[in-house]
């Protein structure tokens, strides 16, 4: 039953919403479980806007629609609503699950690629042809990740210039020019990817998840597996989110080319990449990304980790890079002319 | 079949009793009311309304449940049905201005966006003051010193009337908001101490009436500081400081409070001295706030009226 002795804050106006009156709550992160005579939910906080809530509750629905049922449902609203805008908060219901599913570690990202390849064949669309919107975006690209590596040449540039160095700075110098070439084998497999498109014609879209790593799929304990959080979900070529989920899952393990693979054909039973999607998919995950954000990471450090443990995530990274770098070029491009002129 | 049975069968309702039959009936999610709606197009009009306002100004309002296939209504034998939360507790109007201009404001930004022609505009049909006059001399059942007041407001409402005409003239625009009638404060209801506004089901009418309406109520419930806090948290969702202003303004002018003395003392419905009470106090009221709103507009730009009443 309604009551006023409630708390003056938003929970109860958000809940009365579902005609949920809770008997416990416990805060987890962004995520409220709500215990009720109803049932436990997760109540999650996210900060999408009207507008982007508003996608969301479209990439859900036509989840449904396409019969996709490999995602945690999010209950409506009383009035049918699938979000709960609240200040400039957005909220969202969802069942609870006790039960985890004692899956072995190593074998998570492998249940990661094959929901990737379940979602993107599904959703798999040939994009009507723009030779602006290909060469606009590959240019927007290329312009951000110049901008990006000319920061990391200024944080060389510095180092080189100190008379001690720190160990940090000393072994990002020492694999500089290897980031750097890097770098440039990112762009010129972008380039082959834009001149491939303008030369078929063509380029395919799926629904992107945007950030599907281990921690945003459950586990059931029947064996099947849910995606959730769908709050960055876009339209966007395969490529580009297969490299985000390749990017995230290397941070569980030290990754090499035979796990690299093994996920690849997780991901192939569903859809397979065409030949320049290969391209697309080879320039952003070579693009060292993974070392810049370790930049980024030191140079903001707050003395919450050592100068060896920031040594030692810079190393793992560059030992990453350079699995990455074997993997593009023996296995994901067998044939040595598939192979960007460098 | 019994409307608790059908409800039961198609809502994600249950432990259903009646509170008031046919109308209002408990649930284990607390009370639900029922509406009936014979006219489809009004219906659907409001289910639109109050799913827009409340996403666009993030307040309560008492929106359409869902059945389980997610439609906002039901068939039943008198047309189609509704339910609705039933809140009990008032929600405050002094110390609220800004949840209460929050909703007016939506609700009067998204009337002037929306407002094609709907069949179910309720068109007010305005009695000429001329002819109001005609009944005011033909009223031989008052005496001497009521008539006497009346004939002398006349002239002062035909100024009010003249004004208005005259401010409406000069407004480029003709486009008039759309806006549910405002009743009564008791429409406002408190849910975890947020306003819960209660629609009901009356037809939409095109124009600032409801308005006015509620800015007499405020402003004889709370008074001027109120008042301007009030006008200024509208502002903020919906630009009363140009030409939507001053119609604001012209339809505060129109005596209708003269109008309906008229009417009154016809049906003598209470007693005279009550309804004329009503009417100084009504025409006190309404001079008050044309001064207000007018005083507010002029704060940028030129004064427009406020003589009418000097």
């Amino acid at each position: 039953m309604l009551t006023n002795n409630a708390p003056r804050t938003s929970l109860g106006q958000i809940l009365f919403q579902y005609d949920l009156y809770p008997e416990k709550i416990e805060q987890l992160g962004k995520v409220k479980k709500i215990v009720s005579a109803k049932g436990t939910f997760a109540l999650k906080e996210s900060s999408m806007t009207q507008e982007q809530a508003s996608w969301f509750s479209h990439v859900m629905n036509r989840l449904e629609k396409l019969n996709y049922r490999y995602v945690i449902p999010i209950i409506p609203t009383k009035y049918g609503d699938l979000t709960v805008s609240y200040g400039n908060k957005t909220y969202y219901l969802q069942p609870w699950f006790f039960e985890d599913s004692q899956i072995a570690e190593e074998n998570k990202e492998q249940l990661v690629f094959q929901q990737l390849g379940k979602l993107h064949g599904l959703t798999v669309k040939y994009q009507e042809f723009s030779p602006e919107i290909i060469e606009t975006s590959t240019l927007d690209l290329i312009h951000r990740w110049e901008k990006r590596r000319l920061d990391m040449e200024v944080f060389a540039d510095q180092s080189e210039r100190k008379i001690y160095m720190s160990p940090f700075e000393l072994t990002y110098l020492t694999h500089y020019s290897r980031l750097d070439m890097m770098a440039n084998t990112a762009v010129t497999f972008l380039k082959e990817w834009q001149a491939d498109c303008l030369e078929k014609k063509r380029f395919r879209s799926v629904l992107c998840h945007g950030k599907l790593d281990r921690t945003h799929i459950y586990y059931h304990p029947n064996g099947q597996t849910y995606l959730f959080n769908f709050e960055k979900a876009i339209l966007d070529t395969p490529a580009r989110d297969l490299a985000i989920s390749f990017r995230k899952a290397f941070q569980y393990t030290l990754w090499n080319s035979d796990l690299g693979t093994e996920w690849l054909n997780e991901y192939e039973q569903y859809l397979q990449l065409e030949n320049e999607e290969k391209k697309l998919f080879a320039s952003y995950l070579i693009y060292p990304e993974l070392i810049f954000h370790c930049l980024d990471l030191y140079n903001n450090r707050n003395g919450s980790i050592t100068e060896l443990q920031y040594v030692q995530l810079l190393e793992k990274r560059i030992i990453t890079m350079t699995r990455v770098h074997h993997f593009i070029h023996h296995i994901l491009f067998k044939k040595e002319s598939s192979q960007p002129q460098e | 079949m019994d409307m608790l049975r059908q409800i039961m069968s198609e809502y994600e309702l249950s432990d259903l009793n009646w509170i008031i039959k046919d109308q209002i009936f408990l649930s284990e999610s607390g009370k639900k009311r029922i509406r009936i709606w014979n006219d489809k197009q009004l219906l659907e009009w409001h289910v639109k309304w109050r799913d827009e306002i409340s996403r666009q100004s993030g307040i309560l309002l008492d929106r359409m449940i869902r059945t389980k296939a997610g439609e906002p209504f039901i068939i039943c034998t008198n047309g189609w049905a509704t339910i609705h939360d039933e809140i009990e507790a008032e929600f405050p109007t002094q110390g609220k201005e800004v949840e209460w201009g929050r909703l007016f404001g939506t609700a009067l930004a998204y009337g002037l966006k929306h407002n094609d022609p709907c069949p179910n505009i309720k068109n007010k049909q305005e009695i000429p003051l001329k002819a109001v006059k005609q009944s005011l001399d033909q009223l031989t059942h008052i005496d001497s010193m009521t008539k006497l007041i009346l004939e002398r407001s006349y002239f002062e409402a035909q100024r009010r009337n003249h004004q208005a005409m005259k401010l409406s003239e000069h407004i480029q625009t003709n486009k008039l908001p759309i806006l549910l009638p405002f009743n009564s404060f008791t429409n406002a209801k408190e849910v975890f101490f947020h306003l819960f506004w209660v629609s009901g089901e009356d037809q939409p009418v095109r124009g600032y009436e409801p308005i006015r309406n509620l800015l007499e109520k405020w402003f004889e419930k709370n008074g001027e500081g109120s008042t301007l806090r009030l006008l200024e948290t509208i502002n903020n969702f919906y630009s009363l400081k140009e030409e939507q202003g001053s119609l604001l303004l012209a339809q505060l002018l129109i005596p209708y409070e003269f109008k309906r003395t008229v009417t009154q003392l016809w049906t003598q419905e209470k007693e005279t001295v009550q309804i004329m009470d009503e009417y100084f106090k009504s025409w006190e009221i309404t001079r008050k706030l044309v001064l207000l709103l007018s005083d507010w507009l002029e704060k940028d730009r030129e004064k427009a009226v406020a003589d009418a009443y000097q």
